[in-house]
């Protein structure tokens, strides 16, 4: 698990994996506790506001961990179709941009199954 | 860095020389060039009150100041520390201004030689002893000798500023501070700003002018490991800032009458950490934001300053007894920042006899309408020329400090590189999108601007700013006016090592 991040957050560019304390740059990557199975590579985009441990620090940020899979990848398509507006949706419209229909199936199963 | 010849501008500015802020007790006049100083005091006389710190107030049109940065020995709450201030204090005097007024800064850079004079990387925190000053919220010229931030004043040089306020310039409180990327959070987390304060408006309110004024400029400076600050590190944890002072002393006790209000002109100048503050016990109006009066005075529990705001406010005293300002726990963005008292607030009687005689006693709030400048005027949807969308981000790239490069859109700054071009008179609605688990308070220098809605949802009486945090996983967007000024400015992230490690874009106003 540790190789695999580690290759995802060279492989992306982005290592913002854990709220670490004192924290203003991308924190070093580390294994998200508590959740378990394969990590997608698309994930470690998600991670630093939907939590490590599958519950956000941000107050205004859903609970992803568990969620309905199926809700999740139809709220995927949305954000990046542009069909799911108001409120954060600019976030996740930016976020997911680059998305493909596999990778949103597998964060969809993913964080569903944790 | 863009080239402006710091050679020609002296020339052309040489005739304005270097002249002296006077020192001693109470009021005095500088020289021929009729500047008044007024040196620190408390408001209301008392010996161990808050003190307001030093003014400078322009007279007949002109101020000059004399500003220089240097290496001053200070002694802070955790003990003996050197920093890079102005003139020695902290803060730097309060400039006092009115709209139309010139002001003239005789600059000089006392700071020794850079360490690292060669082979410096963009975006690296480097050259800590290289300066500049940017007037923030200023509408102004940013070229040549005026709020330009791209001028580089290295160690033993001198500047002259000339800064031209426009007649309709909006009255408020504004700041100065050093703004050379590099070295700007460096020099911000050292103490360097001061308060500048441009009169008109709410000063005109016969509420506000009754009461007694107290300038509260907040800051944390950091002080090096060993000595000077030498070294981006100490700054660069979110949770480094240590020991908030207000107007350079470290829990001040503020002093006001049972059933006065006080107008009190808070500055945030620290770097990094954001401020929401209390005080509960008494009733607070906010009047005005960054400079701008809100439309009416809006009693609140929390003002929520982030680093570069301004909140002008009223604070109304009821029972006797003691109080405190106090800076709540709370989470910035994902990480949890503590609690701390900022001062000791004592309700004392009306008829206390410490109080020296003759001070203003202001009971009233203002209840109507606040007077508004008049350029800050709504931006109707027909009058937008343009949107555009900035998204805020964070990349790991080996190489930089802590192998961190924060972006917008994507880009880290490149002082070569124009990443907005619009014309003299444009109107735009900018959307700016944070990707980032943190909030960034991001400021937009020379035109002030209408914030319309907060993620998604409308803003509350669309406030003028010019300095708004974007939240954490969230977005904001704001109109505004790009009018009077051509020429080359930045907008940046005021979490000042995040600007200095690359959250800032050049914006190109063409005739």
């Amino acid at each position: 698990m540790r190789t695999l991040l580690h290759r995802t957050a060279l492989a992306t560019g982005l290592a913002i994996l854990a709220t670490v304390a004192h924290a203003q740059q991308p924190p070093e990557p580390s294994v998200p506790a508590g959740l378990g199975g394969d990590m997608p590579a698309a994930a470690s985009s998600c991670l630093s506001c939907h939590g490590v441990d599958g519950r956000p620090v941000l107050i205004d940020v859903p609970i992803i961990a568990g969620q309905q899979p199926i809700y999740l990848r139809n709220a995927l398509r949305a954000y990046r179709s542009g069909t799911r507006t108001g409120g954060q949706a600019l976030v996740m419209q930016e976020i997911v941009k680059t998305l493909s229909d596999d990778d949103m199936d597998a964060l969809a199963s993913w964080f569903g199954g944790q | 860095m863009p080239a402006i010849s710091r050679r020609d501008v002296l020339k052309s500015t040489a005739a304005l020389g270097l002249g002296g802020i006077l020192g001693g007790i109470g009021w005095g006049i500088v020289g021929a060039r009729a500047t008044v100083h007024q040196d620190q005091a408390s408001p209301l006389g008392i010996a161990d009150d808050l003190a307001n710190p030093a003014e400078l107030h322009s007279v007949d049109g002109r101020l000059h100041a004399d500003l220089y940065m240097s290496i001053s020995d200070q002694t802070l709450p955790s003990g003996p520390a050197q920093l890079r201030i102005f003139n020695d204090t902290l803060p730097a005097p309060t400039l006092r201004l009115q709209p139309g007024d010139t002001l003239e800064v005789a600059f000089e850079n006392r700071m020794p030689p850079n360490p690292d004079r060669r082979d410096i990387t963009v975006n690296v925190p480097n050259r800590f002893n290289t300066t500049n000053i940017h007037y923030h919220g200023f509408h102004v010229s940013p070229l040549g000798n005026s709020d330009n931030v791209y001028l580089e004043i290295e160690p033993g040089q001198r500047f002259n500023y000339v800064v031209q306020l426009p007649q309709d310039h909006p009255a408020g409180s504004y700041w100065y501070h050093p703004h050379r990327h590099g070295s700007v959070s460096a020099q911000v987390a050292s103490g360097a700003a001061g308060m500048a304060i441009i009169g008109g408006a709410l000063d005109e309110v016969p509420e506000i002018a009754a009461a007694v004024e107290r300038i509260l400029v907040l800051q944390a400076p950091v002080p090096g490991i060993d000595g000077v600050l030498d070294d981006e590190e100490p700054i660069w944890a979110l949770t480094a800032e240590r020991d908030f002072l207000v107007n350079g002393q470290f829990r001040p006790r503020i002093y006001i009458r049972q059933g006065e209000v006080q107008h009190w002109r808070v500055l945030h100048a620290g770097d990094a950490q954001f401020l929401p503050l209390r005080a509960d016990g008494l009733e607070i109006y906010e009047v005005g934001r960054d400079g701008n009066p809100l439309q009416s005075a809006q009693l609140t529990e929390l003002i929520d300053l982030a680093p570069g705001n301004r909140a002008d406010l009223l604070v109304k005293a009821g029972e006797l007894g003691h109080y405190t300002l106090l800076r709540p726990a709370f989470n910035q963005g994902t990480q949890a920042m503590l609690e701390f008292v900022m001062a000791d607030i004592f309700v004392i009687a009306a008829d206390d006899p410490r109080v020296a005689p003759g001070i203003d006693f202001g009971t009233e709030i203002p209840t109507g309408e606040l007077p508004d400048n008049d350029i800050l005027v709504d931006i109707e949807d027909d009058e937008i020329t343009g949107h555009r969308t900035f998204v805020l981000g964070v990349s790991d790239v080996k190489g930089y400090f802590h192998d961190t490069l924060f972006t917008i859109n994507d880009q880290s700054f490149d002082p070569g590189r124009d990443d907005v071009v619009t014309k003299l008179g444009a109107v735009e609605e900018w959307t700016l999108v944070n990707t980032t688990p943190f909030p960034h308070p991001l400021h937009i220098h020379v035109n002030p601007f209408q914030l319309v809605e907060i993620n998604g949802e409308p803003a509350p009486g669309k406030p003028w700013l010019d300095t708004v945090p974007v939240p954490a996983a969230g977005s904001v967007k704001f109109r505004t006016r790009f009018l009077d000024f051509p020429g080359r400015f930045v907008m940046h992230c005021h979490i000042l090592p995040h600007e200095d490690t690359g959250m800032m874009i050049n914006i190109n106003i063409q005739a």
